[in-house]
């Protein structure tokens, strides 16, 4: 065994595995809050219950049906991988961004029509600060999904940690096989603590959980 | 001034929540609407900001036609307390007052200044409230943010949709006490919404009874006490009329004034030339400088003094009186009387200055009056 060529590949598949979940990840993220404000908006009415409704039942598709659609989609590389990616990301994203400001007291944002505040305002200062956590929660979800996901990326050539792993199972090789397995998981652990550090740091103490006993149950 | 023409609502689904309901505030006055849940009472509130529109019907807040003016524009002048308070959980109290003047661009400093005023004027020190966020206030203390939040800007116009509901009857007591100190100072326009008969009639210059969306009568609280317009409005406003009225008048209005007081570094001597058998009296009252209260004294106490030597009133005043202040209502200090086994009690204005002597007779005659 290589140790040396092992390590090297370690290294430069989980950089590749990074970017496939920050493109995939970060394009959802991009697209799938703004959508999720959009169908929250009163004007969308039902047709936010249908988008909510048909995102429910994409979120039960495995993500290797996933993956496996974006081949004769697309075809295969780190594009169709990406974009693979993205789909599967974009769910939770939207549905939680949408559940966040639809959750939220109406008689807080009652109020701040009633004191003058524009729509724009109102969604600014009071319905994203009040949906982050929930918006985060989606996030952060999703990121880690996507680790998980980006492993099938291999098997449309997208390139990845999948790459090891399948290696190994292909060559019955059980180090390569560990050592694209136990990276995944250890980046997919990251991942959420990142996540998890960032919406502690960003929510403010006012609508912070377990800070207060009241907030505990 | 608020004045309602013709309006009316109905939301989807067919209910008439609002029916034909006209009336007019005038400036600096305050009118309560009041009725059973449901009749109506939000949803006319709303329309006054455009929270709704109505179906049909004008409304004008300074003789404009409010559907004229942008909505945006118009609740920024209006002070709005809703009825769930609603305060913003992730903002601070000094923050979540400072919403309007935010909006209106005033610089830091003056918001800062306003936010102390506004968190004084409740009774809450800034210092230790300032930066407390809303779930860590009571819910009466939150109520009261509610309606700092809504003065903020000093609107001319206040809309207050129960401010005082969901408190126990001591702290809305001491609100309600508040609120009207606040009001005779500020003179804003008021419309007010309770389901509480005697909190209207305790707060409003005019009070507007609804039923079903409609507007049944809208008249001042002793004419809406003595002549309710028909059978809702009489079981309404309950059996126990006589005594609803005490809370219509102010202490000041049926106490003896000025009565007969001694100085407190007056000696026993002058007190028993007060207290001389021959004037009847029994007590006098004792003040400082500024006729400032300072407590009782009883015929008998100076006798035994004087017995014992040349004793200065100081040293043999009796400090633990209890007083109302001058614009308590007849009710409640009545209901301080009876508590204390009281049968006067003496009436200060600001400073605690002795003002006048409320007893039983007084009250009695009072009654006698409303009832013939
Ligand atoms: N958004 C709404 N959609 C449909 N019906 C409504 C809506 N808001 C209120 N209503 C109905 O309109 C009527 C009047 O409601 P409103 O809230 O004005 O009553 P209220 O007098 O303020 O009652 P409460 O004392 O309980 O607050 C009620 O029958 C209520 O069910
Ligand atoms: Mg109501």
């Amino acid at each position: 065994m290589d140790w040396g060529l092992l390590w090297g590949e370690i290294q430069r598949l989980s950089i590749q595995h990074m970017i496939l979940v920050a493109v995939g990840g970060g394009m959802a993220i991009v697209v799938g809050v703004p959508a999720g404000i959009l169908i929250s908006r009163p004007a969308f009415g039902r047709f936010a219950q249908t988008v909510v409704g048909i995102a429910s039942v994409g979120q039960t598709v495995p993500s290797l049906a996933v993956v496996g659609i974006m081949m004769p989609l697309l075809g295969v590389g780190f594009k169709p991988a990406v974009f693979a990616l993205f789909v599967y990301a974009l769910l939770p994203v939207v549905l939680n961004t949408y559940a966040g400001i639809r959750n939220i007291d109406p008689s807080i944002i009652e109020a701040g029509r009633g004191m003058g505040m524009t729509g724009a305002q109102i969604l600014f200062k009071v319905e994203l600060p009040l949906a982050f956590s929930v918006i985060m929660a989606g996030i952060r979800t999703a990121m880690v999904i996507c680790v998980g996901t980006a492993t099938f990326a291999h098997l449309i050539g997208g390139g990845g940690l999948g790459d090891l792993i399948f290696l190994g199972i292909a060559l019955l090789d059980m180090t390569t096989l560990l050592a694209g397995a136990i990276s995944a998981a250890i980046l997919a652990v990251l991942v959420d603590f990142l996540f998890g550090r960032i919406v502690r740091a960003c929510t403010p103490r006012g609508i912070a959980p377990a800070s207060s006993p009241e907030a505990a149950k | 001034m608020i004045r309602l023409e013709h309006v009316s609502k109905a939301y989807e689904g067919g209910v008439n929540a609002v029916n034909d309901v006209s009336f007019e505030v005038p400036r600096g006055e305050i009118a309560i609407l009041v009725g059973p849940s449901g009749c109506g009472k939000t949803t006319t509130l709303k329309m006054i900001n455009r929270l709704h529109e109505p179906a049909s019907g004008k409304i004008f807040v300074d003789d404009v036609d409010t559907s004229t003016v942008d909505p945006i524009e118009l609740r920024r002048n209006i002070g709005y307390v809703i009825q769930d308070v609603g305060l913003f959980p992730h903002m601070t109290i000094a923050e979540n007052i400072a919403v309007v003047p935010h909006l209106k661009k005033w610089d830091r400093k003056r918001i800062a200044e306003r936010v102390d005023e506004l968190l004084t004027m409740m009774g809450m020190p800034p210092a230790e409230y300032r930066n407390r966020y809303p779930r860590e206030l009571s819910g009466g203390q939150r109520q009261r943010i509610g309606v700092a939040r809504a003065m903020a800007s000093d609107p001319p116009i206040l809309l207050m949709d129960e401010p005082f509901g969901a408190l126990d009857p001591i702290t809305r007591e001491r609100l309600q006490n508040e609120f009207l100190k606040i009001q005779e100072k500020l003179k804003k326009t008021i419309v007010f919404v309770t389901h509480d008969i005697d909190e209207a009639i305790k707060l409003g210059d005019k009070v507007a009874i609804m039923r079903k969306g409609r507007l049944i009568q809208y008249d001042a609280p002793s004419a809406v006490l003595n002549e309710p317009a028909d059978e809702f409005v009489a079981d309404f406003v309950g059996q126990d009329r006589t005594l609803k009225s005490l809370r219509l008048i102010r202490t000041y209005e049926v106490m003896d004034a000025d009565p007969p007081a001694l100085h407190i570094q007056a000696s026993a001597a002058e007190a028993l030339s007060l207290l001389s058998s021959s004037s009847g009296q029994k007590y006098a009252w004792v003040v400082g400088d500024a006729r400032e209260l300072k407590g009782l004294i009883a015929r008998k106490d100076v006798l035994e003094a004087d017995a014992s030597g040349d004793a200065k009133i100081a040293d043999i005043v009796n400090t633990n009186v209890v007083s109302v202040e001058r614009d308590t209502t007849v009710k409640d200090a009545l209901s301080e009387m009876l508590s204390y086994g009281l049968a006067r009690v003496p009436v200060v204005g600001p400073e605690g200055r002795l003002e006048g002597v409320l007893t039983f007779d007084s009250i009695r005659k009072v009654l006698a009056r409303i009832d013939s």
